[in-house]
């Protein structure tokens, strides 16, 4: 049972990007794994990572992108090897999607129930009369008012956050097994993404989906994760159950992240910073990739790459710190 | 929508009286003139006496105060009497009554509208086959580079479109008339030089014995003038409707659908190619006033003597009528041309609506 309960597993997954100026090692050796019905959160910052691994795992890197090293175990079928009609038979279906800007995201040209009920068409196969109605429960079940309405606007007769409704049911029109949600909440206003926030732990709770939540939004990830992975320039630096990761994060990234989240009612004039930049993901340097940048670095830290050092309570740190 | 069109209705009208005084001043201040020739004649036996040219110049009505031309040629003389110029009251009904005048020089006498009327089909045989075979390879090549870019087949229709681009059609008309000689010399197939139909009979390798004036003789005549016009616009078209996909398969719903689970080819053929048409709208419909104007260059090079060939003589013969019927009809078509444009943005883009 221990071995199904694992819904996508990740080892040593290596995404690099093709171009002009060189190779970019946008993820460089990621391990993890996603239970059924779990929820893990992916934070870092931007360029570090995240969204490059969501679309490893979809095999939508376009033409400069591959995944040149590792597997990605789904379901018990590495998805690197699948053939691109197998793959295309997951997509949207037992693994999907929603992302950032859910405006742009819609067709322009198309009705927003035409949009969901091509995925219902693709995968399952209903008739047309069947769709339909299909489409109405799923508009009702992530709350859009009026659905019948709704279904012949076009997307941009709707706002961001019923947008981003749309893209949901839409992602969830074939109950997949795996609903990769990247910066879900990030282009909302705020009072909306509590709103999308609640309907996605309610769905949760109602079709039982493991979700990756992808975000830079530590307050996010406080709310619907229950363990986090921290990237930093195309690696895991921490993974820890969210309470965990909170109360006590280990890696100094992680604790510079968490210093600098603003925090209601704490008047401070200014915000903890984490000083310099994100290295290069094209001549990534030797050594720990935070070092430039971290207030304990020592001089093994240049040299060597720290593992991933398990500690105790299912945490792991990349950090020659313990 | 019907409030919109009645309010650009009335701009559309507004444009063309615009254009008309605009068009009907630049003839009248053109240095020269229909008098010229009359009082220039050197010849003494030829010249014409001072009766003959006053008649002549009541004739073209340039006896009337200045002010009084404009109103003439757009409105007529028939109403003269009315605000007291009865003296020029005459019996033309001027452009708005569908008096568009006689032709002066080109076909001296004939009314415009049937100068134009005439040589309306061939142009169209012309313009819209090379029109039609522009836009039904040049959308596919577009879309078929803008998928595989940077690929073999993509650097070969740049580089070509690029040539298509920078050929004169006059030079790419005369060499492709030079091969067609060359080609003919040598006993092989070959197609007609110039002319739209022949005058006789004649054989051709392969074909056998052409029948002067049958479809065959048209389109054996098109053939080359089509190739010609197709190169250019199909260069340009082909070009357009790259850039136009490579742009929106670039954007997020496209990948939102490829995330769904679309097939490629549906992904680029309903979810892409659709938006990426929308931009090539304004090209295609100002094709229609391009349409009627011929191509003038082409139908030079190919003596292929209809509508563009047309006006160019009557700018060259100083036929005022026709050559300001043309000028006139032009930018009837450019401002419809316009005006079909924001409709049909309206039908393919939900985006855009007008109110």
């Amino acid at each position: 049972m221990a071995q199904s309960d694992v819904l996508l597993k990740l080892k040593g997954v290596k995404t690099y990007f093709f171009t002009d100026e060189g190779t970019v090692h946008a993820v460089d050796g990621l391990d993890f794994q996603v239970r059924r019905g779990e929820t893990l959160g992916i934070v870092g910052e931007s360029g570090c990572g995240k969204s490059v691994t969501s679309m490893s795992i979809l095999r939508l890197l376009g033409k400069t992108g591959k995944v040149i090293e590792g597997e990605i175990m789904f379901d018990g079928e590495n998805l690197l090897d699948l053939s691109e009609e197998e793959m295309r038979k997951i997509r949207g279906n037992r693994i999907s999607m929603i992302f950032q800007q859910p405006t742009t995201c819609l067709n322009p040209v198309f009705r927003i129930g035409e949009q969901i009920i091509e995925a219902l068409q693709i995968h399952q196969g209903l008739s047309g009369e069947e769709a339909n109605k299909r489409t109405i429960e799923l508009l009702t079940l992530v709350g859009l008012p009026d659905p019948v309405r709704r279904m012949r606007s076009f997307p941009h007769e709707i706002s961001g956050g019923q947008a981003q409704r749309v893209m949901i049911a839409m992602a969830l029109a074939c109950n997949p097994e795996l609903l990769i949600a990247d910066e879900p909440t990030t282009a909302l206003d705020v009072t909306i993404q509590a709103q999308i926030l609640d309907l996605m732990r309610e769905l949760r709770e109602k079709v039982n989906t493991a979700i990756i939540l992808i975000t830079h939004d530590l307050g996010v990830v406080a709310e619907m994760a229950e363990n986090v992975m921290v990237m930093y320039a195309g690696k895991a630096v921490e993974y820890a159950p969210v309470h965990a990761l909170f109360e006590a994060p280990k890696h100094p990234y992680t604790q510079g992240l968490i210093a600098s989240t603003p925090v209601l009612g704490n008047v401070r004039d200014e915000l903890e910073t984490i000083p310099g930049q994100v290295p290069s993901l094209l001549n990534p340097p030797a050594g720990c990739r935070f070092a430039s940048r971290c207030a304990h670095k020592m001089d093994q830290c240049t040299q060597e790459e720290p593992p991933l050092i398990k500690l105790e309570g299912d945490r792991l740190v990349r950090c020659w710190l313990y | 929508m019907t409030v919109y069109l009645i309010r650009r209705l009335f701009q559309a009208i507004l444009v063309l009286i615009l254009s008309s005084a605009v068009i009907y001043s630049l003839f009248a201040l053109a240095p020269g003139g229909p008098l010229e020739e009359l009082t220039q004649v050197t010849d003494p036996k030829n010249r014409p006496s001072p009766e003959d040219i006053q008649r002549q110049i009541k004739l073209l009505g340039a006896d009337k105060p200045w002010f009084l031309w404009y109103p003439t040629w757009l409105a007529g003389d028939t109403w003269m009497d009315k605000i007291g110029f009865e003296e020029y009251q005459g019996e033309r009904k001027g452009i708005l009554r569908w008096d568009w005048g006689t032709s002066w020089k080109f076909q001296r006498n004939k009314p415009v509208l049937e100068i134009i009327g005439d040589k309306l089909p061939d142009t169209l045989w012309l313009m819209i086959s090379s029109t039609i075979i522009s836009l039904v390879l040049g959308i596919p090549l577009g879309v078929f580079s803008a998928v595989r870019q940077y690929s073999f087949f993509d650097y070969v229709l740049t580089t070509f479109s690029f040539i298509g681009l920078s050929l004169p059609a006059f030079w790419f008309g005369l060499l492709i008339i030079a091969v067609s000689l060359w080609f003919k010399r040598n006993g092989w197939f070959y197609f007609p030089a110039g002319d739209i139909l022949a005058l006789r009979n004649y054989e051709v390798p392969i074909l056998g014995t052409v029948v002067a004036g049958s479809l065959l003789d048209r389109v054996m005549h098109l053939v080359m003038p089509v190739t010609v016009l197709s190169m250019l616009n199909l260069a340009n078209w082909s070009r357009f409707m790259r850039a136009s996909m490579l742009e929106v398969l670039s954007q997020d719903y496209v990948r939102t659908a490829r995330a769904k689970g679309v097939k490629e080819r549906v992904v680029i053929y309903k979810h892409a190619f659709r938006n990426a048409l929308i931009p090539l709208i304004t090209i295609i419909v100002f094709a229609i006033p391009g349409v009627f104007g011929g191509a003038l260059f082409t139908e030079t090079v190919f003596n292929y003597k209809a509508l563009g060939f047309t006006f160019i003589s009557a700018l060259n013969l100083k036929d005022y009528p026709l050559a300001m019927a043309f000028l006139l009809i032009s930018s009837i078509l450019l401002v419809f041309a316009t005006l079909l444009a924001d409709v049909l943005y309206t039908i393919v883009d939900p985006r855009i609506r007008l109110d």
